[in-house]
């Protein structure tokens, strides 16, 4: 046991020695060494993080459409904070930001309990205007600090919907991923928020010596160590902002969407959704308030409608049944189906109107026949190519697919709904497996029904047809520009994809839809020296009156864009949607209007204030400098 | 029921109690927030601190109440519990600071790991007080290890490496009962080699180790063991190699680069090197008798993170200088000793061995802690005991050193009811 006995001191040999050396370290760091007591007395180093610029968002005709403002956050150092007399400070505050005196020391209060000897807010972003006015009499008092920071403005008041917007971090957003850090601005939704890589830059790092008192006193080691902050890269969207901006003017005092595309890129030209707001209103310190009140508008302003809202395509969906039926030899360019203000053979349903009968497939489309596109859909389903009923639903569904029916069609902003285009499990489901027949799912021909499509995938399939059967991903990005927007430009690819349609067929389609316009259902879409190809669509709702759908294309040949617009509850497609649609694409291929009356029946229009859902409030959002005083678009008088 | 002469060690108990006392001011005097409130206020670290030091003086006088052989004969089950515990937290934790490691019930948090620790040292104990039991024999150290690794790979596993290292200070409690020196050497050699190797040229370092070799061969050995010497010449070369590949391949980015920091704080200063040169800087411009109470202003203008916890040393440094650095350290250094003591006069191999088992934690955990702060070690997360704020580890040190105590206390009984 001897032996272990001197273990035992070996053990507090070890331990005593251990210790002794750190005593006699700290006597070298603390009374020997001058070096640490003297850098660290006199000069401590602070870490300042640099905020990037964000990126720049130009429009497709090189208007800057997105830029930084700086905002301005008061900090203040309760035990630093030194003022003549607190009524000089409460004045000051008051007259120049604008708020009451008693928020003002409610916060002062709060950061003295909070921690006396650190920053806390004492205001935040505070914007140009109020700050400058402040700034003069800043002066007059001590302790208080400004961090600039960067936020949006947007040089035209519209979309909103599909630009997003930044505001601060989210704590799970800091969890995620550890570069955040609590105050950052960061893109919440849309075009912010998916290209926020791009856009969001490099945070930098600067790091000062300071002296006791908190002053800095220098550049720490000559500024080695410090990173400069990388600004955001600049990018050039698709959207034409005149074009949106005129779009959404349209569309004032309605509900639903505008949605144009080029079609031979799949730029999205204008994204509208109505009611619309000035994307300025969530800036800045304004964002919360106004961000509430949007919410709670019963129009639902922040519902991005083109992208989410499903709708009942109604009669624009016979185009793409035209196609498929043409393409799998069910109807020849010369087989009629005659029409008797319905459809026979199931008892007269669904009903037509009073046309020619009977008609072929371009005289179908002209007239927006039912019962023809009821005839060639179960013709289709029960044509004995198909191995049974089911196989032939599979492959109609299947080219519905290709048109982006039914699935998400990967734009690129967040949030996208798919719509609804049932499989036969579905269908399965309701009646029983193997126990439905073509005539169960009949509103699928005529775009009633099960089949739901958001405003994007209408667009999106007119201009598969404007491309006769090139499907070309639709999107918002178009250039990226390295450093310098001179220098260096990075052009989107997106996938192009052959639908398996003989262009044949898609010519007597598109002939049809010139007839629509030029003496068919959309008369009211017709424009001088532009051939205009369209398809109106009324679709029935549940919630009132129809809505009127009209999706087109123009010019016929070479077509430079693609339209689809949804006017809820209003009525007929030929009525409200075509002359819209006809609108936007003059303005885009002329940029001016010939037809003043047309546009002011469609400005004076309002189909908010006959909804009973939403009775016309005023919704004035709190702006907090007069420029800024604007109203929700829903309410203002677009006239 | 006759209870004979209850002797305390009043020794430990007064440093105890001075301690957290001291930990409870200098927690105070970290948290800036200090000026409105009093001492008392329980929105504040130092508020709950006085809570837990309540609640810990109450853990005290209830350990040391216990019946002695109790204690003992429950060393398994707490085993079992704790392991229990430290696996359940793998799963249902919370992750705070990257490491899954806290039990979250409404607003408090506890962390298991570190009650694991007296798990531990109550099995090591238990296992190794059996009759007949030696550290001869291979298996039984076999087990032993096997005892201390399982917490320890289950911390390590949390992401809480720091409480995972402490396990292998046990090391020291089986050297203690008969473990071959040759185990120990090895690793102080070893850790040695490490430290050299990541100093100087390789080359160097080899150089030297075969010179120093030569000489030992020639002249102490006199041209005996040539095999062993060869070997220890290439288990040398393959640390001294070695170390490059443990660094680059097994250490995750933040450990090589808090290791880089220990040898180079400039390397990146404001990175890894940053808590270490602030650290630094903070007990260094304490000078001799410090700054004074409430003075320090490093600790002022928050320059050193986590200041309550894990870096409650640089405040005591920068507050009461050299002079109170020191104390503290003699302090603890006082404290050690009465545990040794207290394990080489018990009459029982348990509390010898448990004895031990809390000494060499303690040391662990000052050794690393103060060893960072000074810029002497690595920085490991793991508190300062019963000076960092959090109850978890006060708890736990308390209940570790009261157990230790209770043996102490009661030994005569022992003794008598043996006799």
């Amino acid at each position: 046991m001897n032996d272990l006995k001197v273990r035992g001191k070996i053990f507090l040999g070890i331990i005593t020695a251990v210790l002794c050396i750190y005593i006699v370290r700290l006597f070298f760091l603390q009374v020997i060494s001058s070096d640490f007591s003297a850098t660290a007395s006199k000069n401590l180093i602070k870490k300042i993080v640099l905020q990037p610029a964000r990126g720049i968002m130009y429009d497709r005709k090189n208007n800057i459409y997105v830029t930084n403002t700086p905002i301005f956050d008061l900090m203040v150092v309760p035990e630093e904070l030194k003022f003549p007399d607190s009524a000089t400070l409460g004045d000051v505050f008051e007259s120049t930001l604008q708020i009451p005196r008693e928020n003002i020391w409610k916060n002062i209060e709060a950061a003295r309990k909070y921690n006396r000897k650190k920053p806390s807010l004492l205001e935040k972003q505070i914007d140009a205007f109020r700050f400058t006015t402040l700034q003069e009499k800043l002066w007059e008092f001590e302790g208080i600090n400004t961090i600039v920071r960067n936020t949006r403005e947007y040089k035209y008041p519209a979309g909103g919907n599909f630009l997003g917007y930044i505001s601060e971090v989210s704590k799970s957003d800091i969890e995620k991923n550890e570069y955040y850090s609590q105050g950052d601005l960061i893109g919440k939704i849309g075009i912010e928020r998916n290209y926020e890589d791009l856009l969001g830059g490099r945070k930098g790092i600067k790091s000062v010596m300071v002296d006791v008192h908190g002053r800095e006193v220098g550049v720490f080691d000559d500024g080695k160590h410090d990173e400069k902050p990388i600004k955001g890269k600049d990018i050039q969207i698709s959207i034409d902002a005149e074009l949106q901006a005129f779009a959404e003017q349209l569309m004032v005092n309605k509900i639903g969407s505008v949605v144009a595309i080029e079609p031979s890129s799949g730029e999205i030209l204008a994204f509208v959704s109505a009611p619309s707001y000035d994307p300025n209103l969530l800036s800045g310190g304004i964002l919360p308030l106004n961000y509430k009140k949007l919410k709670q508008d019963s129009t639902l302003p922040l519902f991005n409608r083109p992208l989410m809202a499903m709708y009942p395509p109604g009669s624009v969906f016979k185009l793409l049944n035209a196609l498929v039926a043409l393409e799998e030899g069910i109807v020849t360019p010369g087989t009629t189906f005659g029409c008797a203000m319905g459809f026979l053979r199931n008892g007269g349903r669904p009903a037509c109107h009073s046309h020619p009968s009977p008609t072929n497939v371009s005289g179908a489309i002209q007239y927006s026949c039912n019962a023809y596109f009821a005839s060639i859909y179960i013709e289709m389903l029960n044509h004995s190519k198909y191995k049974d009923v089911y196989d032939g639903y599979e492959t109609w569904r299947k080219y519905m697919t290709l048109f982006g029916a039914g699935r998400k069609i990967g734009i690129d902003i967040p949030n996208e709904k798919p719509g609804m285009l049932p499989r036969k499990a579905y269908y399965d489901k309701i009646y029983g497996a193997n126990r439905w027949k073509a005539m169960t799912t009949l509103s699928n021909s005529i775009g009633q029904g099960e089949v739901l499509m958001t405003p994007l995938q209408m667009a999106n399939a007119v201009a598969c047809i404007a491309n006769r059967g090139y499907y070309v991903q639709p999107h918002f990005l178009k250039k990226i520009y390295e450093g310098n927007r001179a220098e260096r430009e990075t052009f989107m690819n997106f996938d192009t994809i052959r639908i398996p349609i003989r262009r044949e067929n898609f010519e007597i389609v598109v002939d049809a839809m010139e007839q629509v316009v030029l003496a068919g259902t959309a008369r009211s879409a017709w424009l001088p020296d532009i051939s205009v190809c369209g398809k109106t669509g009324t679709a029935q709702n549940p919630h009132g009156e129809d809505h009127s759908v009209f999706i087109a294309f123009a010019p016929k040949e070479n077509p430079k864009i693609a339209i689809a617009v949804i006017v809820e509850n209003s009525g007929y497609g030929g009525t409200w949607a075509a002359p819209i649609s006809s609108l936007v694409i003059e303005k885009y291929l002329k940029r001016e209007i010939v037809d003043q009356a047309k546009l002011q029946r469609i400005l004076d229009a309002d189909f908010i204030r006959k909804l009973n859902v939403s009775k016309p409030k005023k919704v004035t959002v709190k702006a907090l400098k007069p420029a800024r005083l604007e109203t929700v678009k829903t309410n203002a008088n677009g006239a | 029921m006759e209870r004979k002469a209850i002797r305390l060690d009043y020794i430990s108990i007064v440093i105890f109690l001075l301690m957290i006392l001291l930990g409870w001011l200098n927690i105070y005097a970290a948290s800036s927030t200090f000026d409105q409130t009093t001492l008392f206020d329980i929105n504040y670290s130092y508020g709950k601190q006085f809570i837990w030091i309540l609640f810990a003086l109450f853990l005290a006088g209830f350990i040391l109440n216990l019946d002695s052989k109790f204690i003992e004969f429950i060393s398994y089950p707490v085993y079992v519990l704790s392991i229990g515990s430290i696996i359940l937290v793998l799963f249902f934790g919370k992750e705070v600071n990257g490491a899954k490691s806290w039990f979250e019930i409404g607003s408090f948090r506890i962390q298991p790991a570190e009650f694991a620790k007296i798990g531990t040292a109550m099995a090591l104990s238990k296992f190794m007080s059996t009759l007949n039991f030696t550290l001869d024999k291979f298996k039984n150290r076999l087990i032993c290890a096997g005892f201390i690794l399982l917490p320890a790979t289950i911390v390590l596993l949390q992401n809480d490496t720091g409480s995972a290292l402490v396990f292998f200070s046990f090391i020291f409690v089986l050297f203690r009962e008969g473990l071959p020196s040759f185990y120990l050497i090895t690793i102080f050699y070893s850790t040695f080699l490490a430290v050299l190797a990541l100093l100087f040229n390789k080359i160097n370092v080899i150089a030297v180790i075969v010179a120093v070799d030569i000489i030992l061969f020639f002249f102490v050995f006199r041209k005996k063991f040539i095999v062993l010497h060869l070997l220890a010449i290439l288990y040398s070369a393959i640390i001294v190699f070695g170390v490059d590949f443990v660094r680059d391949n097994v250490l995750e980015p933040h450990q090589r680069k808090r290791i880089e920091a220990l040898f180079n704080p400039n390397s990146d200063p404001l990175g890894a090197g940053w808590n270490v040169t602030q650290s630094k800087n903070a007990i260094g411009s304490g000078g001799f008798i410090g700054k004074g109470f409430l003075k320090g202003m490093h600790t002022k203008y928050d320059f050193v993170p986590e200041q309550d916890t894990d870096f409650i040393f640089c405040t005591i440094g920068e507050e009461h200088g050299w002079l109170g650095a020191s104390s503290i350290i003699v302090l603890f250094l006082l404290l050690l000793w009465r545990l040794v003591e207290v394990g080489e006069t018990s009459k029982t191999r348990y509390a010898r061995i448990y004895s031990y088992g809390v000494a060499s934690v303690l040391f662990f955990h000052i050794a690393v802690n103060v060893g960072m702060t000074i810029g002497l070690a690595p920085v490991i997360g793991i508190p300062l005991p019963f000076f960092s704020y959090g109850g978890s580890s006060l708890f736990a040190f308390t209940t570790m050193l009261f157990i230790a105590l209770n043996f102490y206390a009661n030994r005569t009984n022992i003794l008598s009811s043996k006799g």
